[in-house]
């Protein structure tokens, strides 16, 4: 066979369509992959054979018509019918029929394409457009989609994941899609996918959550991820769509609503002037208070006892006033114990971590690092996350624009406490500035209130932990604290 | 709804309590007091008390205004005055004493700024002045 015949008996293969060809006399001579499965006979079965036999009865006579035009040379283009197959149900199909001819020219045979309109049929080419359609609205979404089978490996990489992480769908595709995020989460994906296969527990399928990813260079960014499962014969697949929140639009929209989650972390930033309104609100009680003790004293220097008896009862209301005040400026700051659980340190660390990057832009390396007998803690989830998230500003903002920006957190045991230390490569803390760092008002920026560093304090201690900031040893500042370390196992959520 | 007659001590301010413990200390000592709930208020005596054009014979013999309050502050209330040609003495009392407060209190004729809560010798003293 030479090789253009070999690559015309490929082509006839590998087609969609049945090409039959056939004697003029109505007899099978060649049938191809797609004529077996069209009409259910296979070529042995038919080879030799009268087309007849999938031709229904009722139809014969147009066979013969057929035969009569091509052998005069005639074509039959997109010729609609139907046939019959092995079994005996209807197929409808539209025919090209043309003769083939020898190579002086006379008609020896007759090729025969035929093209299956059944339903199914049709639902395949339909099912093969809407891929292409979905395929099309993938590539120009603006949210990234990333689909990984059950070995995390990576099986599709839209356009806009591709802008995203800086990778070509070519350098990713069937690996593992670990290789997208910072540690330890790139360490810790494995487990948590195995886990979720044998025990079908839940970390983040369906629900949209706020995780750190890191692009080609090393950079890592703030970004939204939902996850859904897609259950196939045989295979599973886990479809990832990714948000960017260091774009500037859903910044601004996903800082809105993590505003109206966390409330707490907006207090924090309004701290300076909330301070100075409860000093207001604290200062008329008290004024109140002196006003009426100056005027009962002279009363009651002059003998007046009823008239003093009655201020020193519009003093008590007062200092009442006054305690109410107080009391709801602690429970600014100090929530009671109560919201004290058992929390997962990688998670409240990693939650707080994409929300202080928010909008810090590229070129910042982030590291997380837990240590797996710190993994567990019982705090105040927000409280804490407020506490990482002040330090965690701090630390970007005292970096500013140099060169080699590097935030570092980690935790781990000491003793019946996970101790946390947020670590950065900046210039370090001023020798004027550390004996003070605690004060409230002190501050190394030119517009801060310097409240942060004192409130986190009080937090920390809330927790029954301590909050110290040091050099680090490479350079730059450490700030560590502790929190109680939870014991027992966390119960599984299902 | 006080009638602010002369030879008496004007206090404005929007806390209640505030206001009261004033005016009891104040009536203590032996003054007569007129209590406003806002500088609006206090601004609506004046149609009674007569402009002051001609000197403030109708009026407070002094003012107590406290500089926080919503709407117009104390200082808004003294520039407002001050714009109307009435040179009645005013006494600030402000939680946070800040130097722009301080500065401007001085640009418009403000006797005295006092830090809230105010001490009962600096605050006789200033209406002793007066009446």
């Amino acid at each position: 066979m030479n090789a253009a015949r070999y690559w015309l008996s490929a082509i006839a293969e590998s087609t969609d369509d049945a090409i039959i060809g056939k004697n003029l006399n109505g007899v099978v001579i060649s049938w191809n992959k797609a004529a077996a499965g069209m009409f259910g006979f296979t070529a042995d079965e038919i080879v030799g054979q009268p087309i007849t036999a999938i031709i229904p009865p009722e139809r014969l006579d147009e066979e013969a018509l057929i035969l009569d035009r091509v052998r005069r040379g005639e074509r039959l283009v997109h010729f609609e019918t139907e046939r019959r197959r092995k079994d005996g149900t209807i197929v409808p199909v539209t025919l090209t029929i043309s003769p083939i001819r020898d190579d002086a020219g006379r008609v020896i045979g007759v090729s025969k394409v035929a093209r299956d309109l059944s339903e199914a049929h049709r639902a395949h080419l339909v099912s093969g457009r809407r891929e292409a359609l979905l395929s099309s609205i993938l590539d120009t979404m603006p949210d990234a989609l990333v689909v990984i089978d059950d070995r995390a490996l990576i099986q599709s990489f839209s356009t806009a994941a591709e802008r995203l992480f800086g990778f070509t769908a070519a350098e990713v595709l069937n690996r593992n899609v670990s290789m997208l995020m910072p540690s330890p989460y790139r360490e810790e994906h494995d487990k948590y996918l195995t886990r979720h296969l044998t025990t079908g527990e839940r970390r983040i399928i369906g629900i949209g959550r706020v995780v750190v990813g890191m692009r080609k260079d090393g950079t890592t960014f703030a970004m939204e991820l939902t996850v859904g499962t897609v259950e196939l014969p045989g295979a599973k697949l886990f479809t990832g769509f990714i948000r960017d929140l260091t774009e500037r639009q859903d910044r601004e929209r996903r800082l809105r609503e993590m505003q109206a989650e966390l409330i707490h972390i907006s207090r924090l930033t309004d701290l300076g002037q909330m301070v100075s309104a409860l000093a207001h609100e604290v200062n008329q009680p008290l004024a109140a208070m002196a006003n009426y003790i100056n005027g009962a004293r002279r009363l009651l220097a002059a003998g007046n006892q009823a008239g003093g008896q009655q201020a020193i009862e519009r003093v008590a209301e007062q200092s009442e006033r006054a305690r109410q005040i107080i009391r709801r400026l602690r429970d600014l700051v100090k929530k009671t114990d109560s919201a004290k659980q058992r929390e997962s340190v990688p998670v409240t660390i990693e939650e707080a971590t994409a929300l202080a990057l928010v909008g810090v832009g590229q070129g910042l390396k982030l590291e997380i690092r837990v240590a797996e007998d710190a993994a567990e803690a019982v705090i105040d989830k927000i409280q804490i996350q407020q506490v990482l998230i002040n330090l965690m500003r701090n630390a970007v903002e005292a970096m500013g624009t140099m060169a080699r920006r590097e935030l570092t957190v980690s935790a781990s045991r000491i003793g019946e406490m996970v101790e946390i230390r947020v670590t950065d490569s900046g210039p370090g803390l001023p020798e004027s500035v550390r004996t003070r760092l605690f004060q409230p008002f002190v501050t190394t920026k030119p517009e801060g209130m310097g409240v942060g560093l004192s409130v986190c304090r009080s937090i920390v201690e809330a927790h029954g932990g301590e909050l110290h900031g040091d050099d680090a040893a490479g350079g730059g500042t450490v700030f560590r604290f502790t929190i109680p370390r939870a014991t027992a196992p966390v119960p599984t959520v299902a | 709804m006080n009638s602010n007659p002369p030879g008496v001590v004007a206090i404005v301010d929007d806390d209640p309590a505030v206001l009261d413990s004033l005016k009891f200390l104040l009536e203590v000592v032996g003054y007569r007091v007129a209590t406003h709930a806002s500088a609006e208020a206090f601004l609506d005596g004046r149609a009674s008390w007569g402009h002051a054009d001609g000197g403030r014979a109708g009026w407070p013999a002094c003012l107590i205004a406290d500089h926080y309050m919503p709407r117009m502050t104390g200082l808004d209330l003294a520039e407002r005055l001050r714009d109307d040609g009435v040179d009645i003495p005013i006494l600030l009392i402000t939680g946070s004493p800040s130097p722009a407060i301080v500065s401007r209190a001085a640009q418009l004729g403000v006797v005295r700024v006092l830090e809230k809560p105010p001490e009962e010798y600096d605050l006789l003293s200033f209406v002793n002045s007066y009446l």
